[in-house]
């Protein structure tokens, strides 16, 4: 049935995500906090990570642009960064925070900059798998959501 | 959350009464500028099913703190935060208020987890935060109100020292604790080693550690020989050295090292003191069982708290013994399994005290003891895995320290350790963490013995009978065991003088302890959890024993088994004091237990107990009887603090 096709859809699609290294594990102890209080948390954290990513990476558009040298307050944004990031899962994009921490420690404002290229490229593309992967979930229903744990 | 006691029937550990769901309800602060933290986190903690509060702004937390004194347990706080660096708000969230703090970061930098720990952060949580780490979060409160649990409780030790008090020595026990009470440790101090701070609400991680110099050991021993022997007590000693530094406990703990046994001043080192007044119990001696007739140095097994050292000399011995009756009794135990020493001194006398139900009668006996045995032990640390619910992680050191009162039967010493070591598969880590004492095996260091063979430089000088090294004592309380243990780390070393009341000494406790009282040999349990504290709780350390010092305080607990036909202590009961007309009766095996004991007798400071403690375990006959699966608190305060200074054994 249509139904349990979009289920299996939807967890290969999920699949994919962990296969690629897109998630890791803290995707599945998000999961986990699923409940009946919160049917939809998952994609509630998830939505609340981009719209706060999306800020932080304006800070450090604007911090690599206007004020270069201080790459204490730069490595300071990248925590934040990664702790976000890390706290939904995002793996790819948490090691390419730490890329940029780095060359924080080495004041190496290019390789900031190249490396900020890239965070900000993982960014986008992981956004887009989660919201097509969180608009087969809604379609699935919260009754039948497939969770997985490995 | 209240703290409470709780005694009874059956070994009882609390010191905290929680509530029955505990730790739900726990009412925990989040503060992070990352919303998707707050809300990951907060999810977290309401599945834990704490009381959750976010805030995103580090000014916004302190005013909640501010505003809401006691309505928060415990504090979660992000590093980096746009307002206001997280360390910051920890440095004023400690100055305002005593809640415990928790950083957490995706920066897992070293300098970083560094900085909250120096700031006095509790812990320290790398995101992504996991339900493993927040579910166990509430041990940062529990551990923090058995540390206020242990500042609160000399003061009403001290109030009921006084009350209770009924001889000399007492009163000065309660005058001492009130000034311990009052944080003033510095008057502890004689010349100054370190002066570990300790005071305030706080828990001191120090005790303030007098140092016996050469002038001053010089007056206590003229103090002592002229008193004589059977009159030196610690007040009166005090009274004629009259130094105005040292207080009467000090001189009580310096009598009881140097008391015949000359040979330890392992007691030296300062006692970590994780928990202030009662885990701050810092080594005591204990005196090993007498045999008429013979001489030996006194052993003294010197329990430090902080790191639970425990330093037995040639007496110590017999409360290794004593423990292993113990063990033997218990049925439990985890490691305690001490190795009798007996087989392999050549000290039938040693083994006949240690078995002999009637040691303690005899400070002859222990004076044979001890120059027979002649060695030290040392035991660092944690010591009760038989006594502590909770087994301390800390190593135990057992060091060996010949004893100076016989320094020619030195090498004889060593010879029989090795054997002993041998035979007995007794080994002791000397270094910094060892086993517990209880049926520890940690191997003793060959450095250590050869250490020791090199400490035994001293003649015999006896000072009232009692065999002091005085060349050792000296240098020796904060020295020696760095000399004999290399490998022990300042918490060992200072076990002993972080107390700032030292160790009654081993003619304190004989007057203490009446030798005909104890028809056992065997240290009633209170004696040895006692002494267990005062080896030492680590601190720092997930010392469990936090609770049980403050166990201790509260003079809870009395779950001390006696062994056959021990009668509980008839002494007085008063914290902090020792006159005990009693008995702790131990026979020779078992554990003590008391079950009777008021616990408002309990309430002992720390020095108190040690001191008790050590008079008792001096008076012991020595056995190391130890049940090690009592609780500490089933040890009987009583016991140690009830205990009347007797005539001092000759």
């Amino acid at each position: 049935m249509e139904h349990s096709n979009l289920k299996r859809l939807v967890t290969s699609m999920k699949q994919n995500l962990f296969d690629q290294g897109y998630l890791d594990e803290q995707f599945y102890e998000l999961e986990n906090l699923e409940d009946d209080i919160s049917p939809n948390f998952v994609e509630e954290v998830v939505n609340t990570y981009f719209k706060h990513s999306s800020r932080l990476m304006t800070n450090i558009e604007r911090a690599l642009e206007t004020n270069p040298g201080d790459f204490h307050k730069l490595d300071s944004y990248m925590q934040q960064f990664k702790g976000s990031s890390s706290s939904i899962g995002a793996s790819k994009l948490k090691n390419e925070c730490l890329q940029f921490h780095e060359k924080c420690e080495q004041e190496n404002i290019e390789g900031c900059r190249r490396s900020f290229q890239k965070v900000k490229s993982e960014h986008g593309i992981l956004k887009q798998k989660l919201e097509a992967y969180f608009q087969l979930l809604r379609q699935v229903g919260p009754g039948d959501r497939a969770t997985s744990s490995n | 959350m209240e703290i409470s006691r709780r005694g009874g029937a059956g070994p009882s550990l609390v010191t905290l009464k929680l509530p029955m769901d505990f730790p739900a309800g726990l009412r925990v602060l989040v503060v992070d500028d990352d919303p998707l933290c707050l809300k990951t986190i907060e999810k977290l903690l309401w599945n834990c099913h704490y009381d959750v509060t976010t805030c995103p702004r580090a000014d916004t937390a302190l005013s909640m703190v501010r505003d809401r004194k006691g309505g928060f347990d415990l504090i979660m706080s992000d590093v980096h935060m746009p307002d206001m660096d997280g360390f910051k708000l920890l440095e004023l969230i400690g100055s305002e208020t005593d809640l415990p703090v928790i950083m957490i970061s995706a920066d897992d930098g070293k300098d970083v987890v560094m900085k909250g720990v120096t700031n006095g952060a509790v812990d320290y949580i790398v995101k992504p935060v996991r339900i493993e780490a927040v579910k166990i979060m509430w041990q940062h409160v529990v551990r923090k109100y058995q540390r206020k649990e242990k500042v609160l409780e000399p003061v009403e030790c001290a109030e009921e020292e006084k009350k209770a008090d009924e001889n000399g020595e007492n009163t000065s026990l309660a005058e001492d604790d009130e000034s311990w009470k009052n944080g003033n440790r510095k008057k502890d101090e004689n010349d100054g080693e370190d002066e570990d701070e300790q005071r305030e609400d706080s828990p001191p991680l120090k005790k303030p550690r007098v140092v016996w110099s050469q002038e001053l050991h010089q007056a206590f021993v003229s103090a002592v020989t002229r008193l004589g022997i059977d009159k030196a007590v610690p007040k009166k000693i005090l009274e004629m050295m009259d130094v105005p530094a040292i207080t009467r406990e000090n001189v009580a703990s310096h009598l009881q090292k140097n008391n015949i046994l000359g040979d330890q001043k392992q007691l030296s080192d300062g006692t970590r003191a994780g928990y202030a007044p009662v885990n701050s119990v810092s080594s005591f001696d204990l005196q090993g069982p007498h045999i008429p007739g013979q001489h030996m140095p006194q052993n003294q097994m010197n329990l430090r708290s902080g790191p639970r050292q425990l330093a037995a000399t040639g007496t110590t011995l017999s409360l290794l013994d004593r423990m292993n009756r113990f063990n033997s009794n218990a049925q439990n135990s985890n490691t305690s399994r001490i190795v009798p020493w007996e087989q392999s001194f050549n000290n039938r006398q040693m083994n006949s005290i240690l078995r002999s139900p009637t040691n303690m009668e005899s400070r002859q006996s222990q004076q044979v003891l001890q120059s027979d045995s002649n060695l030290g032990l040392q035991a660092t640390q944690g010591t009760s895995s038989f006594l502590d619910p909770f087994p301390m992680s800390t190593n135990f050191a057992f060091n060996l320290t010949p004893s100076s009162a016989c320094p020619v039967n030195s090498i004889q010493q060593s010879r029989q350790f090795d054997q002993f070591r041998q035979q007995n598969n007794f080994t002791a880590d000397v270094s910094t963490r060892g086993q517990l004492m209880n049926g520890i095996s940690g191997e003793l260091d060959d450095m250590l013995l050869s250490n020791l063979c090199q400490q035994i430089t001293t003649p015999n000088s006896h000072v009232g009978g009692t065999s002091a090294a005085e060349t050792l004592l000296p240098s020796s309380y904060g020295s020696a065991s760095q000399t004999l243990y290399p490998c022990v780390g300042d918490n060992y070393t200072n076990a002993l003088a972080g107390n700032s009341f030292p160790l009654a000494t081993s003619t304190a406790t004989r007057d203490i302890l009446p030798l005909g009282m104890f028809g056992e040999t065997v240290p009633p349990r209170s004696e040895i959890e006692l002494l267990d504290h005062m080896i030492g709780s680590k601190p720092e350390d997930n010392f469990a024993p936090n609770h049980w010092n403050s166990n201790r305080n509260t003079g809870i607990e009395s779950n001390v088994v006696m062994p056959n036909g021990t009668e509980t202590p008839d002494c007085n009961k008063f914290t902090g004091a020792v006159q005990c007309s009693n008995s702790i009766t131990a026979e020779s095996s078992a554990a003590v237990t008391t079950n009777d004991v008021p616990q408002s007798s309990i309430n002992v400071f720390p020095n108190e107990l040690k001191n008790v403690v050590s008079d008792q375990f001096l008076q012991q006959e020595g056995i190391g009887v130890i049940d090690t699966e009592l609780n500490y608190e089933a040890f009987s305060m009583d016991d140690i603090l009830n205990y009347t200074p007797g005539p001092l054994p000759m």
